[in-house]
């Protein structure tokens, strides 16, 4: 049996300041991600995602507690090169162009000149950015760097990616692709560690969540544990006038309405059906009717609102 | 490490201190070229003649220019070397490139031996061109051989290789080019301070605490001063003490382990 893609056991992080005392990134933090597995790290700003996951690529060390990426001790160097990483802020040598920063990148990986050969043209088409590669990366722009970043992250055909914000200055074309290639490197076997602000995409692609709260994990669990039935049914109505308002009014208890939609909740599914007879009855065309979930984001601003 | 090395010359190119380092060196060495001219006269003797007058046989004149040479990349162009080489030992700890690189897998360590070694590269290449092709030159168009001129530059580098791998231990407490820069600039005051103490200090400092805590400053820190006057010396032939070559080693070794201990413990 291959070991968990990550697992930590009891993280701490401290981190001391000789005159503004210590800061407190995590505390006992203990998750594990299997092989396989897309897992979305959540939290506000400040709450010790990026501290972990840098943890966890040997750049940070813990101040007690301990880490295993890939079955390793994460300060180990060789065992990084089937990792990737895509860190929020990049700065890249501006100096080079899109071939020669990959080409550096690959050879920090221990990738021969062959393989490298084959792989960046590829991945810069792969990326969309085979039509810039002549360009030096200061003219780059910021979703290009962006790309270019994803490039790298990808160029040792890691088995474990950690990605920062990876949509960040893309636009929604550019993020349906990004979703569409993590799902690829799902199928593939690869774990993908997701830290991303954008709550609709980690609802989207992740298998798993952790919400980290002032460096606690606050909830982990599947995005469909974090998201449940509100109670509420949503109907889109081909008219919304006086008359339809009476009528549904009298049948269920209105939440609210929304041009022509209203949020109502039912008792029972008898008197969801009653309704729809009385609206029926009237006649009302009814263009829509689903059940109202809440959303990750609902459920994130809950949780972290908590004392 | 090789890798690090080419990527950090390229880096060194692209930020102009390369390019200055080098264009100053083929500026001076074609000063050199333009001056210089070697004749044969009837008896066979070579005759140096620099800009128009005559100096003397080449067998004689050419050591003492080159022997200028070595004191001048021993003391105004460290300054310059310094200027050119801190920046690469700084610059790939920049917050974003830093993360991007030790995430890789590859040792903290070869991360910066291979800067560091780029940074001493880009000195050794000017003092090829400002000090070794002159000689290749006065070796083939008057048949002076260079002689021990070799290993005298290479005690040259060994020197600066001191005050860089100072720089670099520094660089990773501070990641600012600036601070590193001001050190190296006080190294080499020091040194030659340290190297006359006797002289220059303990008339003024007589209590014995302070000279002693002086003699271990001397026998730990790089001995520059000393060494540009050793290399010097062993290329004329002069007596050479090799204890500055000794300490100056093991501090180089100190320096370089306790730089990539800091950088090992470094969080990004």
């Amino acid at each position: 049996m291959s070991p968990p893609a990550v697992a930590t056991q009891n993280l701490e992080k401290q981190f001391r300041s000789l005159f503004r005392g210590g800061t407190r990134a995590l505390a006992g933090v203990s998750i594990t991600a299997e092989p396989g597995q897309i897992f979305g790290l959540l939290g506000q700003n400040g709450a010790g995602k990026t501290t972990l996951v840098k943890i966890l690529l040997g750049l940070v060390w813990p101040t007690s507690g301990s880490a295993k990426v890939l079955g390793h001790n994460p300060l180990e160097a060789r065992p990084r090169r089937r990792i990737g990483y895509l860190p929020e802020q990049m700065r890249l040598p501006e100096h080079l162009k899109a071939e020669s920063f990959l080409r550096y990148m690959g050879r920090l990986n221990g990738l021969d000149s062959r393989t490298l050969r084959q792989r960046i043209p590829a991945l810069l088409e792969q990326v969309g950015l085979a039509g810039d590669k002549r360009k030096l990366l200061r003219e780059y722009s910021k979703g290009m760097q962006q790309r270019i970043g994803l490039a790298q992250t990808l160029l040792n055909e890691p088995d474990l990616l950690f990605l920062d914000e990876p949509t960040e200055g893309l636009d929604p074309v550019g993020r349906k692709e990004v979703r569409d290639l993590l799902v690829r490197l799902r199928v593939q076997g690869k774990t993908i560690f997701l830290n991303s602000h954008l709550l609709s995409e980690i609802e989207l692609v992740c298998d798993r969540c952790v919400i980290l709260r002032k460096g606690e994990v606050a909830k982990e669990g599947t995005p469909a544990e974090f998201t449940r039935d509100t109670g509420e049914v949503r109907m889109r109505l081909a008219r919304a006038d006086e008359t339809v308002q009476q009528a549904v009014a009298s049948a269920a208890e209105v939440q609210r309405w929304e041009n022509s939609s209203v949020y109502v909740r039912p008792r029972d599914r008898v008197q969801l059906n009653a309704l729809i007879d009385r609206l029926r009855a009237l006649p009302v065309e009814i263009e829509a009717i689903e059940p109202v979930r809440s959303t990750l984001e609902e459920f994130f601003i809950d949780l972290v609102k908590e004392p | 490490m090789g890798t690090v090395l080419w990527f950090a010359l390229r880096e060194s190119f692209h930020r102009r201190m390369a390019l200055v380092l080098l264009a100053l060196s083929l500026i001076i060495v074609g000063v050199f070229f333009w001056g210089a001219r070697f004749e044969t006269q009837p008896g066979g003797n070579v005759m140096v003649i620099l800009a128009g007058r005559l100096e003397g046989r080449a067998d004689k004149v050419i050591p003492t220019l080159l022997q200028q040479h070595l004191m001048f990349i021993s003391g105004p162009w460290f300054i310059l070397g310094i200027f050119a080489g801190a920046p690469l030992l700084t610059s790939f700890l920049e917050k974003g490139w830093a993360e991007m690189q030790f995430s890789k897998g590859i040792g903290r360590w070869q991360l910066f031996l291979g800067r560091y070694l780029a940074a001493l590269a880009l000195f050794a290449a000017s003092m090829f061109l400002l000090v070794g092709v002159p000689a290749l030159y006065a070796w083939i168009a008057a048949g002076v051989p260079p002689g021990r001129l070799w290993l005298a530059m290479a005690i040259v580098l060994f020197s600066f290789a001191a005050v860089l791998a100072m720089l670099a231990a520094v660089a990773m407490a501070v990641p600012n080019p600036a601070i590193p820069i001001m050190l190296g600039f006080v190294q080499t005051i020091l040194s030659a301070v340290l190297a006359e103490r006797q002289a220059m200090l303990y008339e003024v400092i007589t209590a014995k605490w302070a000279q002693w805590l002086i003699d271990w400053a001397y026998r730990i820190l790089p001995k520059t001063t000393e060494l540009g006057g050793l290399a010097i010396s062993y290329y004329r032939g002069g007596t050479v003490v090799w204890w500055p070559v000794w300490s100056t080693g093991a501090f180089i070794v100190a320096v370089l382990g306790l730089g990539i201990w800091g950088l090992h413990r470094k969080s990004f």
